[in-house]
């Protein structure tokens, strides 16, 4: 039985046989692969995109779904995390998709129950389906990607969707620079600036993240408006270089990346949204099925 | 009781206790009449184990989490605790801390109480006079509450010739902090705690110990800066400032977080691998004046958690004189005899017990047989030791010339 708790938990080979898998399902047909199987998916912290994502991946594959929010309640107090996994073990799911806002909760729990948890997103540890999501948008836009150059911009510091993407594409060969404020920046052996102008003549793609604000409990910027001013993606920015603009939603609108921007063609932040369910079902399939 | 065969400072000897004092030491010492033999066949015997880091389970305060930290102390060698006076209920009232100390008789170890310099809450000082006066032996103060605390703090320690004992930590140089700031916390998304979160502190500190001249303990130290910062000030006045480190800080580091282990989460946090080398580097210097367990046991339900929610600190202290055998003397980095001013001769030294921390005629009868043969693998998952291999045993404990502890 296999977990997908972070992006080391796929070889290269399973990443490669995820993306293929993933081609065939953009047609976007329902499938039986799932059949008489049942997801439950906790998210014990709110999200709408990433849940409907992974709840219409597993329909297109014939499984039944259920949903626990637990977002709002206090269920877990007093609670260990063994309980909490004996309590989810006990309803006989194929598979637990979690989210959680501590980091490592999806990894503790994978020790305690006996189907496959996949990680929907953890604290600022891991979210390895959107960096495989991410990943298959580039894959389809340049074809090979080693060799590339990818800047990561925002709150870095504070993005589980950044530490997977630096994990994985590091992996595949992208090289990846770091991009933010000395606020947002966590320590890494990778490149860093404080500038995108310094290092927009040589990157191929410029991931912007959202500033999570609501993670911090002392101050660190002024405003978003005052973090806008140095780290929006913009046109007057971009001009027409040749780069691609991804983001893993929802984007702050005129803070990560500015209106003209997000209906430019090399904005590919619709197109990830609908690679993230082809990619989840190639997961499920993967952790399911297999 | 007449203990024969043991080994003191790598000699054969024999120690004569009479009441509850050691009386005389030499080679071939006959037993008075009906006196009690103790053979120790060639064991090492220490002076009881001063601890200056130690907590209540939970950090709560109740009869049963006392008579549990005394058998714990046993366990490890330790003769005498400091208790870091953070619990709940509050110790602010002469009152609580008789009826403490009535207990505490009963179990029979050394457990001393420091006294809490302020209300957690509210800036308000506690009677530290009165708390002195009635038996706590130092005064405990987080060097981030508002520095008119600390001032006073220094002032009352200097009038009542005790120490103050400094845990030295900005939160708000941090966001909430839950491991070292570094890569792996980067890597296992988890906020970082970083250095100058305690040097900055212990500048200050440092300062205002030389400023008032008050005798100040530097707490729970994790970083070679901090040490270094010390040693340039001790340079300054050498009798008033002390620097302690825990024995985990010196044999772990922050790949013990790894997989999310809780039992890893400590504060002061384990640093990285370099700066735990740099600090048996500044053991080996002399810039270390003691070494603790930092005892602070936690129950499963503040463990098995998110790494966020869960509780800094892990019980150690049953395990202290073997861990620090196995992590300090075994491997050749200190010798038995500096490991004893570490967590003995020094803390009493500390605490104004000029009759306690060695072994010589004349002084307190805690004392320790410990035997450095025995190996084993710790199995406890809940170790921050789970698969190591330790050496040596406490063999036998010694308090007050009883003997509380043998093992079997």
């Amino acid at each position: 039985m296999k977990h997908l708790i972070n992006t080391r938990d796929f070889s290269l080979e399973e990443v490669e046989h995820i993306l293929a898998r993933a081609d065939e399902f953009l047609d976007e047909k329902p499938r039986d692969i799932l059949n008489n199987k049942t997801v439950i998916t906790i998210f014990f912290e709110n999200s709408t995109r990433t849940r409907s994502s992974f709840e219409i991946a597993a329909k297109r594959l014939g499984a039944m779904v259920v949903s626990l929010d637990v977002s709002r309640s206090s269920s877990s107090k007093g609670e260990t995390l063994f309980d909490t996994a004996a309590n989810l073990d006990a309803m006989g799911p194929d598979a637990i998709v979690v989210r959680h806002k501590s980091s490592g909760v999806p990894h503790i729990l994978a020790n305690y129950v006996n189907c496959p948890i996949v990680n929907g997103g953890d604290g600022s540890h891991a979210h390895p389906t959107q960096a495989l999501l991410d990943l298959f948008t580039m894959r389809r836009h340049f074809g090979d990607v080693r060799g590339k150059k990818v800047a990561i911009v925002g709150d870095i510091k504070n993005s589980r969707v950044a530490n997977s993407n630096i994990e994985l594409l590091g992996r595949m060969g992208v090289e990846v620079i770091l991009v933010a404020p000395p606020h947002f920046l966590p320590q890494t052996h990778l490149r860093t600036s404080h500038r995108i102008e310094e290092v927009i003549d040589e990157v191929n793609v410029i991931m912007s993240l959202r500033t999570q604000t609501e993670r911090h409990t002392n101050q660190i910027y002024a405003s978003l408006k005052d973090y806008a001013t140095d780290f929006c993606i913009t046109s007057k920015l971009m001009q027409d270089r040749d780069i691609i603009v991804l983001h893993p939603g929802p984007v702050h609108r005129n803070v990560d990346v500015d209106d003209f921007m997000m209906k430019d063609p090399r904005s590919k932040i619709l197109e990830q949204v609908k690679n993230g369910v082809a990619v989840r079902m190639a997961v499920l399939e993967k952790l399911i099925a297999h | 009781m007449l203990i024969k065969n043991a080994r003191i400072h790598e000699k054969r000897q024999d120690v004569l206790i009479q009441d509850n004092k050691i009386v005389a030491i030499g080679e071939n010492l006959n037993a008075p009449m009906h006196e009690e033999v103790l053979e120790a066949n060639g064991m090492v015997l220490l002076p009881g184990m001063i601890d200056l880091n130690v907590r209540f389970s939970n950090s709560i305060l109740n009869q049963d989490h006392i008579d549990k930290l005394a058998q714990s102390c046993l366990k490890g060698g330790v003769t005498t605790a400091v208790v870091m006076s953070d619990f709940t209920p509050r110790l602010e009232s002469a009152t609580l801390l008789e009826l403490v100390k009535f207990k505490i008789d009963q179990a029979k170890v050394n457990i001393v109480m420091s006294a809490p310099l302020a209300d957690q809450k509210e800036d308000q000082l506690h009677n530290i006079a009165t708390l002195l006066n009635n038996g706590a032996s130092a005064i405990l103060a987080d060097s981030h509450r508002n520095a008119n605390l600390l001032r006073r703090g220094m002032q009352y320690a200097t009038m009542k010739d005790k120490p103050v004992f400094v845990q030295c930590y900005e939160p708000n140089l941090d966001d909430n902090g839950l491991m070292n700031d570094g890569c792996i916390a980067s890597t296992l998304g988890l906020s970082g705690i970083s250095k100058i979160s305690e040097t900055a502190e212990v500048a200050k500190v440092c300062e205002m110990a030389l400023f008032y001249g008050a005798n100040v303990v530097l707490k729970s130290l994790s970083t070679k800066r901090s040490l270094e910062i010390a040693q340039a000030h001790k340079k300054a006045c050498p009798s008033s400032l002390f620097t302690e480190v825990s024995i985990h800080h010196l044999s772990k580091n922050d790949a013990s977080c790894d997989g999310f282990n809780t039992y890893a989460k400590l504060m002061p946090p384990l640093r990285e691998e370099d700066e735990r080398i740099a600090l048996i580097d500044a053991l080996k210097a002399g810039m270390i004046d003691c070494v603790t367990s930092s005892h602070s046991p936690k129950s499963i339900l503040y463990k098995d958690v998110a790494f966020e929610d869960a509780e800094f600190g892990i019980g150690s202290i049953e395990e202290f004189l073997t861990l620090a055998y196995t992590f300090l003397v075994k491997n050749g980095t200190i010798d038995l005899q500096t490991l004893e001013t570490l967590c003995a001769r020094n803390p009493a030294m500390i605490l104004g017990l000029e009759h306690k921390g060695k072994i010589e005629e004349g002084c307190d009868a805690d004392v320790v047989l410990f035997d450095p043969n025995p190996t084993y693998t710790v199995t406890n998952k809940h170790s921050l030791y789970y698969g190591d291999t330790l050496y040596g045993r406490v063999a036998k404990v010694i308090v007050g010339g009883k003997l509380l502890f043998e093992n079997e």
